[in-house]
């Protein structure tokens, strides 16, 4: 009787449970011998050049139990932060498994999304890609060069070759006056003028001794700035223009008059334009490093004060640094040279500047951690370094500044006092070196675009060859390695590298900081 | 055997709560609800939790509505909650006093809510569930050019609707006729604490009128423009206190009525 009962029971109890389970649908795929997986093989990140006719091809692999025939496909892309935004099948691109894609895109990094279906049970399967789009002037060297009438144009050497005079080229003139100086920024803000929205770019700035300046798009050279826009009240008559620069949250803008600051279009989207100078005192010079310390500004040489000044973050401030000058008039230095310098764990600002009546050569020597200016070294006048047509301050490696006299180039290391000879590989005697300097781009996240070159510039009558030393061992271009070579016409007065891929965040660590070498070169 | 049949009627109840679904009620609520709604800078209604006192603030000031204006309206946009009606639908809208303040008085300062001239105004439309309102104010008060009087209101309740969210429900109007402080000054972030010298001088060194509209422009426009002007002003103003200095006649800075000294911090 007992066993009955307990055998009832528990009948009852399982006819209750499974008449609950009966309300479950069962999705499980284990057991369905229709269930099959889609595979796709890795897409490789690839660089393409927009606006030249460019195709990216792209046959994913694909291994799947499907029948191939019963498979829908579809190729998306979105940039930045848009999948955020719109997730990513907010851009279809192609519906076929091999993508046929022309690239007409403005420079910067995308995503390009592949997704393979099965039409039968809609499973999806997905693989990405990064595609970094340039231009062909938003990525590569900017020449600036000495007319054969005295004014300044630019040569661009880009992902398509060697654009000679792109200048006058494109706006039918040569822009009046000798060049000074080049400068590059990232980020900075302007008003497009298509759209009549703020926007940020990265920008290439021109100035000449005619007191005229040009800041051109890197995109696609697009005029956005000159001499009467820059400004709100324009250029003063008598204000020369004299370098631009990317700090740390800052666009900078020096002039005889003092210190100009706006933010960078991704702290702050504004016109671009520049108001009126810092508080402090007038005077600049192209002549800037970036620093830590406390102000994680800016040291500058003062053209008009003779002495060196600093600038804030923010770029509200122009004030003399104050420095033991050892008793060395400052009266009459003009600068002749500065750069950043990391030789192992130290980071080194310096300024060689040049007594205009006695032609004594001066040292500067910054920390650039603290900022910290040290007691000025006269340089002994026997130095080459002394009497160089040609000074440049080394980014990277060692100690070092080079200097070019009577045709042949040293170096001087500054921790022990002596210098000596380098011999550059492929440059004939017959050519006289007019210009040298050490471009570099040391961004910390996205290192395949590091490089570091040693850059020589020749003279020939009217035509220059540029000489790119490319392989750099502790400092010095290394001798078994011929240099990359191209040649033009004009005198080359300065060469700048912009990146279409470089991250507005590197900005954070435009000193040597956190340890790392100096992001780029700021001037000559 | 009873045991069993405990467990047979266990399992049964079981079964049947699980077997029972709940029926939820159909919205048949007839309270409908009024709200005025502040707009964000993309166009968007604020949240009840992002409405801040100064959003429900009007600083107004006659001497913006020109000389010969004696009357001038503020519009008001207004939200309802609860049921469309496919009949226009009223509402009533009262003062409520302020302790201690000069409070505004109907007829003098503003158009009484309950005038005829003003009841076509305050209705929502058939068929919808928003519509702006105005609020007209007078400037029969001669006074007004000393001081400032305030007109603190919200939604009456009447036959269609009642008030709706405490934060949403009411309106301060601070009406004058001298410069008074734009709501949105502090946006301007450059150029320090409001005073009224400051303002004076603001309007008649760059010709704009600095009230609510202008600001809002500015802020939405150009941020370098903003640092610029900043930096202008203060510039204008070291400029213009040295003038004063040396003038013998003067002697002495800008300073506002109770004496603190115009300041301009710049950029």
């Amino acid at each position: 009787m007992i066993n009955i009962m307990k055998q009832t029971i528990w009948s009852i109890i399982v006819i209750f449970i499974v008449s609950l389970s009966a309300c479950f649908d069962d999705d499980s795929t284990l057991g369905n011998p229709n269930y099959n997986d889609i595979i796709i093989g890795e897409l490789k990140d690839t660089t393409i050049t927009s606006f030249m006719g460019n195709v990216l091809t792209i046959t994913p692999e694909i291994e799947t139990g499907y029948d191939t025939s019963m498979l829908s496909y579809a190729w998306y892309i979105f940039s930045g932060s848009d999948e955020m935004e719109n997730g990513f099948r907010e851009n279809k691109i192609a519906e076929t498994r091999t993508l046929n894609y022309e690239v007409n895109l403005t420079s910067g990094n995308y995503t390009i999304i592949f997704e393979a279906i099965s039409n039968n049970d809609e499973l999806a399967r997905t693989a990405s890609m990064q595609l970094t789009t340039v231009t062909a002037f938003s990525n590569g060297f900017y020449i600036l060069k000495e007319t054969a009438d005295g004014n300044s144009d630019l040569d661009i050497l880009g992902t398509e070759g060697l654009s000679e005079n792109v200048v006058s080229e494109m706006y039918g003139e040569a822009i009046p006056g000798k060049p000074t100086n080049l400068a590059v920024t990232y980020d900075q803000c302007y008003v497009d003028e298509e759209t009549t929205e703020q926007a940020g770019t990265n920008m290439m700035h021109v100035f000449t001794d005619a007191n005229q300046y040009r800041g051109f798009r890197t995109e696609d050279l697009a005029l956005i700035f000159d001499q009467t826009t820059l400004r709100f009240d324009g250029l003063d008559a008598d204000e020369i223009p004299y370098t631009m620069a990317r700090g740390f949250m800052t666009i900078y803008f020096l002039t005889n008059k003092g210190v100009y600051s706006n933010y960078p279009f991704s702290m702050i989207p504004s016109s671009g334009k520049f108001g009126l100078p810092a508080e402090g005192d007038a005077g600049g010079s192209k002549f800037i490093i970036p620093v830590g310390g406390g102000t994680l500004g800016y040291h500058y040489w003062n053209n008009e004060e003779h002495t060196l000044y600093t600038t804030d973050y923010n770029g509200s401030s122009a004030l003399p640094i104050g420095y033991d000058t050892g008793n060395i008039s400052e009266a009459n230095l003009k600068c002749l040279a500065s750069g950043e310098n990391k030789a192992g764990s130290t980071a080194t600002g310096c300024f060689i500047c040049e007594d205009e009546t006695t032609g004594e050569r001066y040292l500067y020597l910054v920390d650039l951690l603290s900022g910290s200016v040290t007691p000025l070294i006269k340089l002994d006048e026997d130095l080459h370094i002394s009497q160089g047509e040609i000074v440049a301050i080394l980014g990277n490696g060692a100690s070092y500044i080079y200097s070019v006299h009577n045709g042949s180039v040293y170096v001087y290391n500054w921790n022990e006092g002596g210098e000596f000879e380098v011999n550059l590989p492929g440059i004939p005697d017959s050519e006289k070196i007019t210009y040298l300097s050490n471009q570099y781009l040391n961004p910390i996240m996205n290192t395949d675009i590091a490089f570091d070159n040693l850059v020589v510039a020749t003279q020939t009558g009217d035509n220059y060859h540029l000489y790119f030393y490319e392989n750099m061992i502790g400092g010095i271009p290394d001798p078994n390695s011929e240099p990359k070579v191209i040649e033009g016409t004009g005198t080359i007065k300065s060469v700048r590298f912009v990146s279409a891929s470089l991250d507005p965040f590197e900005f954070m660590n435009v000193t040597p900081f956190w340890g790392y070498p100096p992001l780029m070169p700021y001037c000559d | 055997m009873n045991t069993l049949n405990k467990i047979i009627v266990g399992c049964g109840f079981i079964s049947i709560a699980l077997a029972c679904s709940e029926d939820y009620p159909t919205y048949a609520t007839e309270e409908c609800n009024l709200n005025f709604v502040y707009y964000n800078n993309s166009g968007n209604p604020y949240t009840t939790d992002e409405i801040t006192d100064e959003m429900c603030e009007t600083n107004f000031s006659f001497m913006y509505s020109g000389e010969e204006a004696t009357r001038d309206t503020i519009w008001f946009d207004i939200a309802t909650m609860g049921n469309l009606s496919n009949e226009d639908r009223p509402i009533a809208l009262q003062q409520f006093q302020v302790n201690g303040a000069d409070n505004a008085e109907a007829g003098t300062h503003y158009v009484a809510f309950d005038d005829p001239e003003i009841a076509q105004f305050y209705q929502i439309p058939a068929n919808a569930n928003r519509a702006s309102i105005p609020v007209i104010l007078l400037r029969n008060d001669p006074t007004l050019e000393e001081r400032t009087v305030v007109l603190k209101f919200g939604f009456k309740e009447n036959d269609y609707f009642k008030s709706g969210y405490d934060t949403l429900s009411m309106h301060t109007i601070y009406i004058t006729d001298r410069l008074a402080q734009p709501s949105n000054w502090d946006e301007l972030g450059y150029f320090g604490s409001y005073g009224e010298q400051k303002h004076l001088l603001m309007i008649e060194w760059t010709g704009n009128t600095w009230d609510e509209d202008y600001i809002e422009e500015l802020v939405e426009g150009d941020y370098a423009y903003i640092t610029y002007l900043a930096q202008w002003m203060k510039n204008k103003l070291d400029e213009e206190n040295a003038k004063r200095l040396a003038d013998p006649n003067i002697g002495d800075i800008y300073r506002e009525k109770d004496g603190t000294p115009v300041e301009f911090p710049g950029y």
